[in-house]
């Protein structure tokens, strides 16, 4: 059984955990954007973390069941819509049931959601379009549900920050001193920032270098000054020079940016960004273990 | 050597010259620690990236402080030949202005250099191949990058020639175009590995034709 895309919705992606193993051919580890969201999508259905869920972005896609299908959609909290009845609740399970379309609309706040369903799709990962199957097992699902994680409060975003490569290119302080905003040129590749141009120190204004390996939350800094931080699809290598590096704790805060919202930078050190990766881990660990345990 | 942390997943490892990043990725990946994900060498750097779930900062630094490098495991392969036609060429014109040479000296140069991979990257399996020759040097990029360069175009700018695998937009300047499939990322294939040594041949037109669309070995 499966569910039939009628409409992809503007990027529609299934997602795993990701696949590294093949950075040195070019090939980004990808996955989800947001982990902590996929991990507890799949949680909520009672899913193993890699369970394939579908990453879908600002606006959702239409899907129609052709047999009953417990679903969640989790991340940014989307707006839903079945005809006929009442509309599901985003961080709730439901099931779709034989002949229902669902449709998942736009969300108010964040980027991304994760539309997960019991047992995971079993199709391959590739960009959703019209007429696709995405092949699932037959379930229902009691009604579970989860306050949102990726609900943050309104204001700018702070994204912590390692020294990056070429931190001594820039100006000391520089970065975390201004305030930038999303650009609409943002994906899964990179988040593009606008604001006041970023300068180079004194002596490495026509500094140039060869390209190295670079990774996922890598603030690189183009020659009109302008930051773009590598998402989880970004390139393997990068020749602009990176003030910083957003840690790891804060990737997942990264891919729920939204064009316009305001970020921030503040430098921690390397036990900070470790002390905050573990912290995260653990929380995340202790949601999924109490939805194994309510279900 | 020096290592760095990349972010608080990666870290990035400095050996030396070009050589010394390939002999100690080599050695790095013969290693293979469990928590150990990708080793990506890029000319005289190499990224480690590791598991963070399992391995700390410190005890990759300990792991790359003291990996024992020897020279080369991989036995000298004699180069990979590209085939290129450089009839299928956008902007020999540019070059020839750039550089003073005739159009058939640019081939000729572009012809008569053994390249090493330097890096794959920028878009999956693109080969970063140095150095051009002295007087293919300092052609700069397009003011304006093309939306779409076709698969298979080869391009050149500073130091770098490359071969695009997959249409994308570039910047580079095209001087001729091979028939030959480099990268099927679906199914895997990816013939290129950095380290290895590439030359180019000219074919004609009716060579490029009956090539179109053959993978680069096998």
């Amino acid at each position: 059984m499966s569910l039939r895309v009628e409409s992809p919705g503007l990027f529609s992606l299934p997602v795993g955990l990701g696949r590294p193993g093949r950075r040195a051919l070019g090939v980004p580890a990808g996955g989800a954007a947001d982990r902590a969201a996929h991990t507890l999508a799949n949680a909520l259905l009672g899913n193993r973390p890699e369970a394939v869920t579908l990453e879908v972005t600002l606006a959702g896609p239409t899907l129609t069941a052709d047999a009953p299908t417990a679903c969640v959609v989790f991340g940014a909290p989307f707006e839903l819509a079945v005809a006929g009845r009442a509309p599901p609740t985003a961080g709730t399970t439901f099931t779709l049931r034989r002949g229902e379309t669902l449709r998942i609309l736009g969300t108010p706040a964040g980027v991304r959601g994760t539309l997960a369903v019991s047992g995971g799709f079993r199709s391959a990962p590739e960009l959703l379009r019209a007429g696709d199957l995405l092949d699932c097992e037959p379930s229902t699902a009691a009604g579970r549900a989860l306050p949102f994680v990726s609900l943050r409060p309104p204001g700018d975003v702070t994204l912590r920050v390692l020294p990056g490569a070429q931190a001594d290119w820039f100006e000391p302080g520089a970065l975390e001193a201004r305030r930038f905003t999303v650009a609409a040129a943002s994906n899964r590749m990179g988040v593009r920032l606008l604001g006041d141009p970023l300068p180079r120190g004194a002596g490495r204004r026509a500094s140039e270098m060869a390209s190295e390996p670079v990774a996922a939350g890598a603030v690189q800094v183009a020659n009109d000054g302008a930051p773009i931080v590598l998402g989880v699809d970004g390139q393997t290598i990068g020749g602009y020079p990176r003030p910083a590096h957003v840690v790891r704790a804060d990737l997942d805060r990264l891919a729920q940016l939204r064009p316009g919202d305001g970020v921030r930078f503040r430098a921690v050190t390397v036990i900070e960004a470790e002390q905050a990766a573990r912290a995260a881990a653990a929380e995340l660990a202790d949601w999924c273990r109490r939805l194994a345990w309510a279900g | 050597m020096t290592a760095e942390p990349l972010g608080d997943q990666t870290v990035l490892v400095r050996p030396g010259d070009e050589a010394a990043a390939v002999a100690w990725g080599e050695a790095a990946r013969h290693s293979a620690p469990a928590w150990l994900h990708d080793v990506v060498v890029a000319y005289t750097a190499v990224g480690v990236h590791f598991d963070a779930d399992r391995v700390s900062l410190a005890d990759v630094f300990a792991w790359a402080n003291s990996l024992e490098v020897v020279a080369s495991r991989r036995p000298e392969s004699p180069p990979v030949a590209i085939p290129v036609c450089y009839e299928r060429q956008l902007d020999l014109a540019r070059v020839v202005s750039f550089t003073g040479l005739t159009a058939d000296a640019v081939v000729a140069a572009h012809l008569g250099t053994t390249y090493t991979v330097y890096a794959i990257g920028f878009v999956p399996g693109f080969p970063y191949l140095g150095y051009l020759p002295d007087v293919l040097q300092g052609v700069p990029r397009l003011s304006s990058p093309r939306l779409r360069v076709e698969p298979g175009s080869v391009g050149l700018t500073g130091r770098q020639t490359g071969v695009y695998p997959i249409a994308r937009p570039g910047g580079w300047n095209l001087v001729g175009r091979t028939p030959l499939t480099l990268v099927d990322v679906a199914a895997g294939y990816f013939p290129l590995r950095v380290g290895m040594a590439v030359t180019f041949s000219r074919i004609d037109e009716a060579e490029f034709t009956r090539l179109d669309g053959t993978r680069l070995s096998g």
